[in-house]
């Protein structure tokens, strides 16, 4: 997506810092992205000198669930990302579910997608939620959990 | 369940005598006591279980110059995309190398938007991109860098990098992220974008599993506190700091962070299976009865991690009004 300005820039770049440091610090460790529990991996990058947008993620189930939950989820990062940079914003309040605009959100979403000619993935039949629990069970075979925890550890195999 | 050290110690020995030369060239048992030991032995997982393994996101953006509609561009990704693994599933050979260590990988040949659509038509330029993520042994960013292009430049080979950016690829962009970097340049390839920003749902084995477990709780503590606070009060949704203040005034049972409502709170989440204390059960049956009717709809709220959207399908009872009051929930209810 194509940035407006320099001030809106400016404002981007602050929301990418906050974002990044929640991600390290909180988002990271909790598994989930803003509440958003199905993505993989998701960076911002800003290219062409900083003049255009590129936002790459991984998810889990289909594309319409995808951005509903982040309408659902993350309508205020949708926000400051619309007054940054993007031409139609998701309008909402400041804690309440954006429903207005999440219709004009997608179709804005869908015409700003580009294809994928090569994709792979490494784990195809798996979500996040089950590579995390392979996670720790693998984890729990290398350094087996003490008496308090193996039956949390033994819950993960179900 | 786990066998002690010792024993460990003693398979480890027994692997050990079962490959030393002594044993003999019998073949079978060479390769049973190589799958032993990859499957039970611990000291090799051990040294693994050690390392930092990092998850590094590689991008790669380089421009394409030439003139639409690139058959010979496209022709050449449309090759690497059919030449995949058995099995179906998006596997592409040549990402899927147990080496590379490769989790999701992508090639987009993209073109511009807006203004830049219109250069595009006149063959002004394009975008090349290829971005992949996988894990590194490495403890320093740099060298975790370095690694995977100098493995897809040895995976990927100089014919097929040819093809696809020899001829469109003006800046040979491309060709210069993953050639070897030289001892100045190494670890910092020049035409790595900068990430502003980035998130990863598996980094959580680089942090001790109770520091983990811990903050997955709060936030679960969290989440149904605020999930509580919307039932009770006809679905607005609050700060959780006026949540608690609400519930300092009621009673420090329904407060979020007392240690009666967490050991509640464990044991609606399936957390915990030892009964509640007799303490907070008596304080939570002295509660007002709109709270009390709010904490029993707590496991049909929270019980479905992510999904409480959609398990809110009624208001309950406004603590302004005397009479219970049902209203319609106005959180939309979403099917995936």
């Amino acid at each position: 997506m194509t940035l407006k300005g320099a001030d809106r820039l400016a404002v981007l770049l602050a929301s990418h810092g906050y974002i990044g440091t929640m991600a390290r610090n909180h988002f990271n460790d909790i598994g989930q992205l803003g509440g958003i529990p199905t993505i993989h991996f998701a960076k911002w990058l800003l290219v062409d000198d900083d003049t255009r947008l590129l936002f790459l993620s991984n998810y889990d189930s289909s594309w319409e669930s995808y951005l509903g939950d982040f309408v659902d989820r993350a309508a205020i990062g949708l926000n400051w990302l619309g007054r940054a940079a993007i031409i139609t914003r998701v309008r909402c309040s400041w804690l309440c579910s954006a429903r207005s605009d999440e219709e004009r959100f997608k179709a804005w979403s869908r015409a700003h997608q580009r294809p994928t000619q090569v994709f792979y993935t490494a784990y195809p039949e798996l979500g996040i939620a089950a590579l995390n629990n392979n996670t720790w069970i693998r984890c729990g075979l290398h350094d087996p959990p003490s008496n308090s925890d193996l039956r949390s550890w033994f819950r993960r195999l179900t | 369940m786990f066998p002690s050290r010792k024993a460990r110690r003693k398979n480890d020995h027994a692997a050990r005598q079962a490959l030393s030369p002594s044993v003999g060239p019998n073949p079978w048992l060479g390769a049973i006591a190589l799958l032993w030991r990859a499957a039970v032995a611990r000291k090799p997982q051990r040294r693994l279980a050690k390392e930092i393994v990092r998850q590094e996101t590689l991008t790669i953006v380089a421009r394409v110059t030439g003139a639409p509609p690139f058959t010979d561009l496209r022709a050449a990704l449309q090759q690497i995309a059919d030449d995949r693994l058995p099995g179906g599933g998006a596997r592409p050979l040549v990402f899927a190398d147990p080496k590379l260590g490769i989790h999701f990988a992508r090639l987009v040949f993209a073109g511009g938007a807006g203004r830049r659509r219109a250069r595009l038509l006149t063959g002004v330029r394009v975008q090349f991109r290829h971005r992949a993520r996988r894990s590194v042994r490495s403890a320093r960013s740099a060298s975790a860098v370095a690694v995977p292009v100098d493995l897809w430049r040895a995976r990927l080979g100089v014919s097929l990098l040819r093809r696809l950016c020899g001829e469109h690829d003006r800046e040979r962009a491309f060709e210069r992220a993953i050639r070897p970097p030289s001892k100045r340049e190494r670890g910092v390839p020049r035409t790595l974008p900068p990430r502003s920003a980035a998130y990863s749902a598996r980094a959580a084995p680089t942090r001790g599993a109770e520091w983990i477990s811990s903050r997955a709780l709060q936030e679960r503590c969290r989440a149904s506190c605020i999930t509580q606070r919307v039932n009770t009060f006809a679905c607005r949704a609050v700060s959780i700091r006026a949540r608690r203040s609400e519930h300092r005034r009621t009673g420090p049972a329904h407060a979020g962070c007392s240690d009666a409502h967490r050991a509640f709170e464990r044991r609606a989440l399936g957390l915990d299976q030892e009964p509640v204390p007799a303490a907070a059960r008596l304080r939570h049956q002295a509660a007002p009865e709109h709270l009390r009717m709010a904490k029993r709809r707590i496991p049909s709220t929270i019980s479905v991690r992510g999904k409480r959207s959609g398990h809110l399908p009624i208001g309950v009872t406004s603590s302004r009004s005397p009479r219970p009051r049902i209203t319609r929930c106005k959180m939309r209810s979403r099917t995936s």
